[in-house]
C-alpha cells in the first residue's frame, strides 16, 4: 500500500520555490529518510503533506484515499507548555474524543517518560529530548499509521539519540510507516530503509538502503615514499585498479587492504601508511549535490 | 466541534493567564467599589448628588464597553490565550487530528466569546449590584426599567461579540501575541478617534442633516454612548442593531476566510 504519493507537489514563497515539483512515493512499512541541507525544503514538504500549508501546485494522496490517522512532529514539538505531560496527553485525548488515562501512562512508558506520570513539572521545563518524545507520545495517541518526524534527533544528547532511534525501530515493527527528515545523515542511516534526497526544493534522488549501501564507495588511502609514487601508480594501472592520486597519497577504491599491501610489496614498494576509509552517506550526498559549497 | 470546544475550554482552564486576567478584573472591581465607598464616606455630597454623578444604570452599560476595565482585560486575555495556540504550535494538533479549519476557528471564537462575556458581564453586574447597594438605583426599578435595561444589555452584547470576534480574527491572522494586541489596539483607538472626529462635525459645520448624527451610531464607541445615556429612538436602535450585526458578520467572514487560506507554522 502506498502511504503517501505526491505528484508534482510545489510550494512557492514569493519568488522562492521551496518545494519544486516533488513526486514521491512512500510505501507501507518504510522508514523513509528525507535528506537535505538546511533550507532544502524538507520541513516545507512535511508541512504540505500534513495539511498545515497549502500547495501552489501538484497533488498528494495519503493511504490511497483510505481514511487513516497521521501524526507529525514538525520542528518544535506541539506541546501545551503550561501543562504537565499527563495534561498534554489529556488535551490530545480530548481533541481525539478518547480520554484514557491508562493509555496515556502506557504511552509515556513507551517513550521512556514514565517518571513524568505523576510529575507536576510543566512541559516548558522539559529538555528538548523530553519534549520530542512527549510530542511523539501525543502523536501516537491518535494511533497513526504514518508518522512524520522533522529533525527528531536535533539537539538530543547521545542517550536521547539512542532512545529516539530505538523508539522509531520499535514503532516501525508495530506497523507505523515513517517519514523522517534529517541532516544528521549517519544517524538517519541507522534506521532508514529508503531515502529521498532533496536539494533546493527538488527531489534529486530516491534510493533504497540496499542500493545506497552498494553506491557508497569505500576506498583505501595508501601512503608511499615520494620517489615511489609514480611506480605505485603504474602498478595500480597495470592491475586495473580504480585509483586517484591525492597529493602525497593514492586513493584506491573497492579493494581489500591486504590485497593492496601484497601487490605493492611484490613490486618492492614500501608502504609508509595505509588506512581503510569506509564510504559514508555524507559523501554520497555531497557527490549527489556536486560537492561542498 | 464538541471535541474542539472541549480542548479549547480545557486550555482556558489550564492556562494561568485566563485565571490571572479574571483576578485582575476582580481586583479592579473591588478597587473601584472601594474608591466609591471612600468618596461616599468622606465627601459632603448627599445620596441624590451621588446618584447623579454615578448613575448605576449608566455605569453598568459603560462597564459593558470593551474599553472598560473588564473589557480591556478580556480582550488582552483572549488574545494571549488564542495566540498561544499558534506560538506553542498546538494549533497544528487540531489540523493533524483532522478537524476542519472552519470548525477550529468557530471553536476558538465560541470559547473566546464565552470567556469575554462571562468576565465583562460579571464585572458589570457586580458593579451594578454594589453601586446600587451603596447609592441606590436612582430611578424606581420597575418592570419597564428592567426591560429597558435588558434591551440595552442585549445591544451592548452585540459590541462585546464584535470586539471579541475582532480579537479572534486578528489573532488567527497575525498568530503572535504582540502583533495581535498591537493591531487590536490600533483598531480600537482608530475607531474611537475617527468616531470622535466625525461626532465633532455638527458643532463646527452648520446645517448638518439629522441622518448624519443618527448614522454616527454605526461606530461602536458612539453606539455604546447612545446606549449608556439611553439616547435611543427607533431609528438609532435599528442602526445600532443592524450595523452591529453586519459588522459582526463581516469580521467573522473575513476572519474565517483568512484563516482557511493561511499557512500554519
Amino acid at each position: 500500500m502506498q502511504v503517501l504519493k505526491t505528484d508534482g507537489l510545489s510550494k512557492r514563497y514569493g519568488d522562492y520555490l521551496a518545494v519544486n515539483n516533488v513526486t514521491m512515493t512512500i510505501n507501507k512499512g518504510d522508514i523513509y529518510g528525507f535528506i537535505g541541507e538546511n533550507g532544502a525544503g524538507k520541513t516545507t514538504f512535511i508541512r504540505l503533506v500534513s495539511g498545515l500549508i497549502k500547495s501552489n501546485g501538484g497533488t498528494f494522496q495519503l493511504f490511497e484515499g483510505e481514511n487513516h490517522n497521521i501524526g507529525a512532529v514538525v520542528e518544535t514539538p506541539s506541546l501545551y507548555l503550561y501543562m504537565t505531560a499527563m495534561e498534554n496527553l489529556m488535551a490530545q485525548g480530548k481533541m481525539l474524543g478518547k480520554v484514557d488515562v491508562e493509555k496515556h501512562k502506557e504511552l509515556l512508558t513507551l517513550v521512556k517518560l514514565e517518571y513524568l506520570i505523576d510529575s507536576k513539572k510543566r512541559a516548558k521545563d522539559f529538555s528538548l529530548g523530553m519534549k520530542q518524545r512527549l510530542g511523539i507520545a501525543m502523536a501516537l495517541l491518535a494511533e497513526p499509521k504514518f508518522l512524520l518526524l522533522d529533525e527528531p534527533m536535533n539537539g538530543l544528547d547521545p542517550e536521547g539519540v539512542v532512545l529516539m532511534r530505538n523508539l522509531i525501530k520499535t514503532l516501525n515493527e508495530q506497523g507505523i510507516t515513517f517519514l523522517i527528515s534529517s541532516h544528521m545523515l549517519s544517524e538517519l542511516s541507522k534506521v532508514a530503509t529508503r531515502y529521498g534526497f532533496i536539494h533546493r526544493g527538488v527531489l534529486i534522488k530516491e534510493i533504497t538502503q540496499e542500493e545506497l549501501r552498494q553506491s557508497v564507495t569505500s576506498y583505501t588511502v595508501v601512503s608511499v615514499e615520494e620517489k615511489d609514487i609514480n611506480k605505485a601508480l603504474n602498478v595500480f594501472k597495470k592491475a586495473k585498479y580504480e585509483y586517484k592520486e591525492d597529493g602525497k597519497n593514492i586513493l584506491v577504491y573497492e579493494k581489500a587492504l591486504q590485497e593492496i599491501v601484497l601487490l605493492l610489496s611484490k613490486n618492492n614498494i614500501e608502504v609508509k601508511d595505509i588506512l581503510k576509509e569506509t564510504g559514508t552517506i555524507e559523501n554520497y550526498y555531497l557527490n549527489l549535490i556536486g560537492g561542498l559549497k | 466541534m464538541k471535541r474542539l470546544l472541549s480542548i479549547d475550554l480545557y486550555r482556558y482552564k489550564k492556562d494561568k493567564t485566563a485565571l490571572i486576567g479574571t483576578i485582575i478584573a476582580a481586583g479592579m472591581l473591588v478597587m473601584s467599589i472601594f474608591m466609591l465607598f471612600l468618596m461616599k464616606s468622606f465627601s459632603s455630597f448627599d445620596d441624590e448628588t451621588f446618584q447623579m454623578l454615578f448613575e448605576p444604570r449608566s455605569t453598568y452599560i459603560q462597564n459593558l464597553r470593551m474599553s472598560s476595565n473588564a473589557g480591556a482585560v478580556a480582550l488582552i486575555i483572549v488574545t494571549i490565550v488564542n495566540a498561544r495556540d499558534f506560538t506553542q504550535n498546538t494549533l497544528r494538533l487540531k489540523i493533524l487530528n483532522g478537524h476542519s479549519r472552519i470548525k477550529i476557528y468557530l471553536s476558538a471564537l465560541l470559547t473566546n466569546l464565552l470567556y469575554g462575556i462571562v468576565v465583562v458581564f460579571a464585572y458589570a453586574l457586580l458593579s451594578l449590584v454594589f453601586e446600587t447597594a451603596l447609592f441606590g438605583y436612582g430611578a424606581r426599578f420597575t418592570v419597564d426599567e428592567f426591560f429597558s435595561l435588558a434591551g440595552s444589555t442585549l445591544m451592548a452584547l452585540i459590541y462585546i461579540l464584535l470586539f471579541i470576534s475582532i480579537a479572534t480574527a486578528v489573532t488567527m491572522r497575525f498568530k503572535t501575541i504582540g502583533a495581535s494586541i498591537g493591531v487590536i489596539l490600533a483598531i480600537s483607538i482608530g475607531e474611537g478617534i475617527l468616531a470622535s472626529l466625525l461626532a465633532m462635525f455638527p458643532s463646527v459645520v452648520e446645517n448638518v442633516p439629522k441622518w448624519f448624527n443618527n448614522a454616527l451610531n454605526i461606530f461602536p464607541s458612539i453606539a455604546m454612548l447612545s446606549i449608556a445615556t439611553a439616547n435611543l429612538n427607533t431609528v438609532i436602535t435599528t442602526i445600532i442593531i443592524v450595523s452591529g450585526l453586519l459588522l459582526l458578520g463581516l469580521v467573522n467572514f473575513l476572519g474565517i476566510n483568512s484563516f482557511k487560506n493561511s499557512d500554519i507554522k
